[in-house]
């Protein structure tokens, strides 16, 4: 016989239950837009039955709240983060190309490079042609040839501003991480002591899972959380101490958070000296781990994020840094080392065209990064192979300077590249290909100039000595701007022409030619009578027009200028078609993720989010149950009144 | 699958936004007028518009540019060309009037100078400008076809020597045996004061002979005295026709004071010659031209006398060269560069100009790949030979004159013969006077003749040169008019490529508008509601 007062009890238990359960509700509809907040769940259940030594048999008891629970499938959890990731990457990709392709535009509303080059260079051209005499056509000439080179001087600056920001962007990015592994790293903690005392910390939860979404959107994330196991038991069975180990991993496998153990990541700006590329403008950071000094590369072919879109955007040069292998073996501890090209190029010529390495810079032979103070580079006059030397080899460190020579012998045949491979059409691509065509354009122009002919197949000595009008042009028709010393340096091909060898002290030679740099001979912008129309006496043959004839066909005929398969006149075409492709790829795989997150977000949302209907239902529903067991109290009240105070009396 | 509130919301609100950005598409292209707006969104078409652009720019340059600079130029060409043949016409028919009564023609002097004058007309209708830019000179645009008093005493601020401002060496003629004529001069004709001392002296009729050379008449009379080369100066090479056999340029060296035989594949091989010319200023000096091998210039006539062995060398040679000095120029001469090639060594600044190109070709691109030929050259169409013809003419006309004055005073001397009482010595000088006469004036029909033959060719040269312009200005109307069609077609296939067809897009903006529309409406009804309602 269970005790007279039990239902009393059972009423009560009702009652605490469902006014706990009301406030699980109330709590879930709080939070129906915070961000990150998994819907809770009252766990509860029948209390334990008294054995009544009845006939009957036992006896319910009431109802206990077991635990407050959060809803939450990790397994959405996953498949979101990995989804961030790709959006981060994509995003970044669309913010900077459709930047890219703003700039390089060319319609009716802006002027690019067509307005620029196939109207306005054309036309002037045209026009000297026709009448090569007058001070009009020619300063008109110069006027528009002194445009197109300003447009490659501007596109070139705002390149490289947007590399300066995608740089601070990166820094940025890099902070962000190491905030959000220092936040992880103590909510751990707290976790863990919340839930030791045995109850769940839901709401810490939360916060977790909304940093580790966050961090999976800037690079890849794997989280694993095993129970910390209590090792106090000898009975072979597991018994967890209700605490866990949460290990979040970045980028194939690198921990950023161990427990309540955190690792930073820090950036540190790259020696102006050894750029990766040429064109890199200064300070470009490197990532590596402050803790071990190790290297930190997100841009493994299986990994996303925005820091890797980012560095993509950066340091993109389309997979293709100058490389080729090593041509004969070398010993530890040479400063020296042959490497045979072997990239597309077919002659030194095109090799300078698109070469994009620093004077100095850093080197990676057979996977082990080295830095190198200078190079040279020849080509075999019966066997066309292309081979450049590099000196002054020292192991990259990260910062400082390490004794010069190689840590470890080389074979024949060992792989060479030159600054890294990047695969993304980024920012180095774009400034390559700007560079590839004003060296082109530069070198055919500079020589119809001077020699009265373009055409680079053979590279024999000059047709006809200068002749000019008026007098004899001994500088080059463009020249470059030095960038420490603000010198005009002069250009003249036969650093390469005459002995099919170049080194990376020849100011003379195109590869110092930038889109950046490049510049009308400002002498000539002074005297327009200082460049040539003619072969001929110009003093005498005003009309005569043989060298602009040969100018124009720099624009048209591809067989004098050949800019990737295409006439001069179609760079943009060209150039605009890699950007207008990449613009297209960034948006759709960025809508493709927007799409996905939403999905995604959906099926999480499905388990953890809110519904306001079903609150209400809820809340109507405990309302009930909570008003039912208060009248159970109310009944046995009335019982109780009647047992005691009236029955028997 | 449990659907909660946010799960709605966040779908109508990826569903609508989705509308909203295909309505602002829409919106921009209709307000642009452009299918694609970042070349990203349709690469394909965005660079095929580029390429129409480009296209349509280089059409419009050719188009109002270069096409119809070209036809200004030839129109003004083929004026000028228009008024040369009217001269060369009238030059023409000036000749034939002479000839069919010469003795009609009672003012010698005044038929002279209407002639020179004529000649004087016919050159200067070579300095027509373009723009500019003269006309007939090849790439010389700023040079003028004849000397002008303004390039004499341009030239004499800077002239090594001011009494000769211009000084052209070595200016290469290439003949070829049609350039042979018959030429002849008289000797022994009686000197004015033989005419005086007729009383005294008789003049034998025998004496004055007429001597039948040949002759090859150079450019230009008056040139100098003395024939030596500066430094550099000697000679020159150029290129003359393709040789048939072995299809290279035949090459030919000029030398001064020298008369150079070539055949046909450029060498001197087997021929006679080369001569040096003797120097002379009068024709008698070139009385055995007849008989010795030799060859005279007289400098002042400018003629190259020589006889028949002479000759009949000649006639066996394809190319014959020689190179004279002249310093001797007046405005209104015609310039020799824009004929031969030369040096010109008399400024001081620029030392030696060397003029080694006369045939020069001014092309205009018409169109992408097509350049033509736009200019005229002055060789082609105002030849030296105009001015010679009457230079002979007037020298023939002088030994008339001279014949006749002669003839004149010894008729008077016969008619007094109280004061000539010689009557016998006069009447043989007065016979050899008559005989000079006689051949003074069979020289003269000889030159008429001859000069009508000439103008008729000259006339016919300036005629071709005509016919050959008004084929380039039919040329260009071809060319220009297919421009025009081709500009036509290809700004209709890039409006085609680049805009878009307004109907169309109205339709889809009104039909995004409708989807829009009714997204928000069912939203609005979905997000209103709740169980609370209900409650």
């Amino acid at each position: 016989m269970p005790s007279q007062f039990m239902g009393l009890m059972i009423g009560y238990s009702g009652l605490s239950t469902y006014q706990a359960t009301l406030n699980v509700v109330g709590n879930n509809a709080a939070n129906v837009e915070t961000e990150g907040y998994s819907r809770q769940v009252m766990n509860q259940k029948a209390s334990d039955a008294l054995r009544t030594y009845t006939g009957y048999g036992m006896a319910g008891t009431g109802v206990t709240a077991v635990s407050i629970d959060q809803l939450r499938n990790t397994y959405y959890d996953l498949k979101y983060r990995n989804n961030q990731a790709d959006l981060g990457r994509y995003s970044v990709h669309k913010a900077y190309m459709t930047q890219i392709e703003d700039y390089f535009a060319d319609d009716t509303t802006v002027d690019g490079f067509n307005t620029l080059y196939t109207e306005n260079f054309f036309n002037a051209l045209e026009e000297l042609n026709d009448d090569p005499g007058t001070e009009t056509a020619r300063t008109n000439f110069l006027g528009a040839a002194k445009s197109i080179m300003e447009y490659f001087n501007n596109m070139s600056a705002k390149l490289s501003d947007m590399q300066t920001s995608l740089n601070q962007e990166v820094k940025s990015q890099v902070e962000r991480i190491n905030k959000i592994a220092q936040e992880i790293a103590s909510l751990n903690q707290q976790i863990n002591v919340i839930e030791l005392a045995g109850s769940a910390a839901n709401e810490l939860r939360d916060q977790r899972n909304l940093l580790v979404d966050e961090l999976s959107g800037i690079v890849d994330v794997e989280v694993t959380e095993v129970p910390v196991l209590d090792e106090s038991y000898t009975d072979g069975k597991q018994h967890s101490l209700g605490t866990t180990r949460f290990t979040l991993a970045i980028s194939n496998g690198n921990n950023l958070v161990e427990g309540y153990r955190y690792n930073t990541l820090e950036c540190v700006e790259r020696s102006n000296t050894y750029k990766n590329s040429q064109m890199d403008v200064d300070g470009i950071y490197d990532i590596y781990w402050s803790g071990t000094g190790g290297e930190f590369s997100p841009l493994a072919i299986n990994l996303s994020g925005s820091l890797k879109g980012l560095l993509e955007l950066r340091d993109g040069n389309n997979d293709y840094a100058l490389g080729g292998t090593v041509a004969s073996d070398a010993a530890a501890g040479d400063t020296s080392v042959t490497m045979t090209y072997t990239g597309r190029a077919e002659s030194l010529k095109e090799v300078i065209n698109e070469l994009n390495i620093g004077a100095a810079g850093t080197i990676t032979l057979s996977n082990t990064k080295y830095t190198y103070e200078s190079w040279t580079a020849s080509e075999d006059s019966s066997t066309g192979a292309i081979t450049f030397t590099f000196s002054g080899l020292a192991p990259f460190v990260k910062e400082g300077s390490a004794t010069a020579g190689i840590l470890r012998s080389l074979d024949e045949g060992d792989s060479v590249v030159v600054g890294k491979n990047v695969d993304y059409q980024g920012i180095p691509y774009y400034q390559t290909q700007m560079n590839n065509w004003v060296r082109q354009f530069a070198y055919c122009i500079d020589k119809i100039q001077k020699y009265g002919d373009s055409s680079y197949s053979n590279y024999s000595s000059p047709d006809y000595t200068s002749n000019l009008y008026g007098n004899d042009m001994t500088l080059s028709f463009f020249q470059w701007k030095d960038r420490v010393s603000g010198d005009m340096i002069d250009l003249n091909e036969e650093a390469v022409d005459s002995d099919l060898s170049i080194s990376s002290t020849d100011t003379t030679a195109y590869f110092n030619l930038t889109a950046a740099n490049v510049k009308v001979n400002p002498n000539i912008i002074n005297d327009v009578g200082l460049f040539s129309t003619t072969s001929s006496d110009g003093d005498v043959n005003l009309s005569d027009n043989d060298v602009v004839s040969k100018m124009v066909e720099v624009m048209t005929n591809k067989t004098t200028m050949d800019f990737r398969g295409c006439s001069s006149e179609e760079f943009l075409k060209v150039v605009l078609s890699d950007i207008a492709l990449g613009t297209k790829n960034a948006k759709t795989f960025t809508s493709i993720s927007e799409n996905l997150e939403n999905t995604i977000g959906n099926q999480k949302l499905s388990v953890m989010g809110v519904d306001d209907d079903e609150v209400a239902m809820d809340l109507i529903k405990f309302q009930n149950a909570y008003n039912l067991n208060s009248k159970i109290i109310q009944t046995m009240t009335e019982i109780y009144d009647r047992l005691i105070l009236q029955t028997g009396v | 699958m449990r659907v909660t509130n946010k799960m709605m919301s966040n779908n109508t609100q990826y569903n609508i936004n989705m509308n909203k950005a295909y309505l602002d598409e829409l919106s921009q292209q209709q307000a642009t007028q452009r299918k694609v707006i970042n070349p990203s969104d349709d690469p394909v078409t965005a660079i095929r518009g580029l390429r129409f652009e480009s296209s349509l720019a280089s059409i419009t340059q050719y188009l109002e540019r270069n096409v119809s600079d070209a036809i200004s130029w030839t129109d003004i060409t083929q004026t000028s060309i228009d008024k040369a043949q009217e001269l060369a016409r009238e030059m023409s028919s000036e000749y034939s009037s002479a000839s069919s009564d010469f003795n009609k023609v009672s003012d010698r002097s005044a038929y002279l100078d209407n002639l020179k004058a004529l000649a004087k007309e016919f050159y200067q209708t070579g300095n027509t400008k373009n723009d500019n830019r003269y006309l007939f000179t090849g790439y010389r645009t700023s040079d003028s076809l004849t000397f002008s008093e303004k390039d004499i005493e341009e030239r004499k601020l800077e002239a090594v020597n001011t009494s000769a401002p211009f000084k052209y060496e070595c200016i290469s003629e290439i003949f070829d045996k049609e350039d042979v004529e018959s030429y002849s001069f008289l000797k022994g004709a009686m000197k004015e004061s033989d005419v005086d001392d007729a009383n005294n002296t008789a003049y034998s009729e025998t004496s004055v002979k007429n001597i039948d050379v040949f002759r090859i008449r150079l450019a230009y009379d008056d040139i100098d005295s003395s024939q030596t080369a500066s430094t550099g100066a000697g000679s020159t090479t150029q290129d003359v026709a393709t040789d048939a056999v072995s299809g290279g340029k035949v090459s030919l060296t000029t030398t001064v004071k020298t008369l150079t035989l070539y055949n046909e594949n450029g060498t001197s091989t087997g021929l006679g010659g080369p001569y040096t010319v003797n120097l002379i200023d009068n024709d008698e000096d070139a009385a055995s031209a007849a008989t010795d091998k030799a060859v005279y210039l007289n400098y002042k006539t400018g003629n190259l006398i020589f006889g028949d062995d002479v000759r009949s060398e000649i006639m066996e040679a394809a190319h014959i060269t020689f190179g004279y000095n002249k310093s001797s120029w007046d405005a209104g001469d015609v310039k020799p560069e824009h004929y031969f090639c030369c040096y010109d060594t008399g400024s001081a600044s620029k030392g030696t100009i060397s003029y080694m190109d006369y045939q020069q070709e001014i092309e205009y691109n018409v169109r992408s790949g097509q350049s033509l030929k736009i200019n005229t050259n002055a060789r082609d169409l105002f030849d030296l030979g105009v001015g010679r013809a009457v230079d002979d003419l007037e020298e023939a006309l002088n030994a008339v004159s001279e014949a006749e004055a002669k003839v004149a005073k010894l008729q008077e001397m016969l008619d007094d013969p109280v004061k000539y009482e010689n009557t016998d010595k006069v009447q043989m000088c007065f016979n050899a006077a008559q005989k000079e006469l006689d051949y003074a004036n069979q020289r003269l029909e000889s030159v008429i003749s001859a000069n009508i033959t000439s103008s008729g060719k000259y006339y016919d040269k300036v005629n071709l040169a005509g016919t050959s312009c008004g084929t380039t200005i039919k040329r260009l109307e071809i060319v220009k008019n297919r421009l025009v069609d081709n500009y036509t077609t290809v700004e209709t296939q890039a409006s085609e490529n680049n805009n878009v067809q307004l109907t169309d897009v109205v339709i889809d903006i009104n039909e995004a508008n409708m989807v829009y529309t009714s997204a928000l409406m069912v939203t609005g009804k979905i997000a209103q509601q709740s169980l609370l309602n209900y409650i």
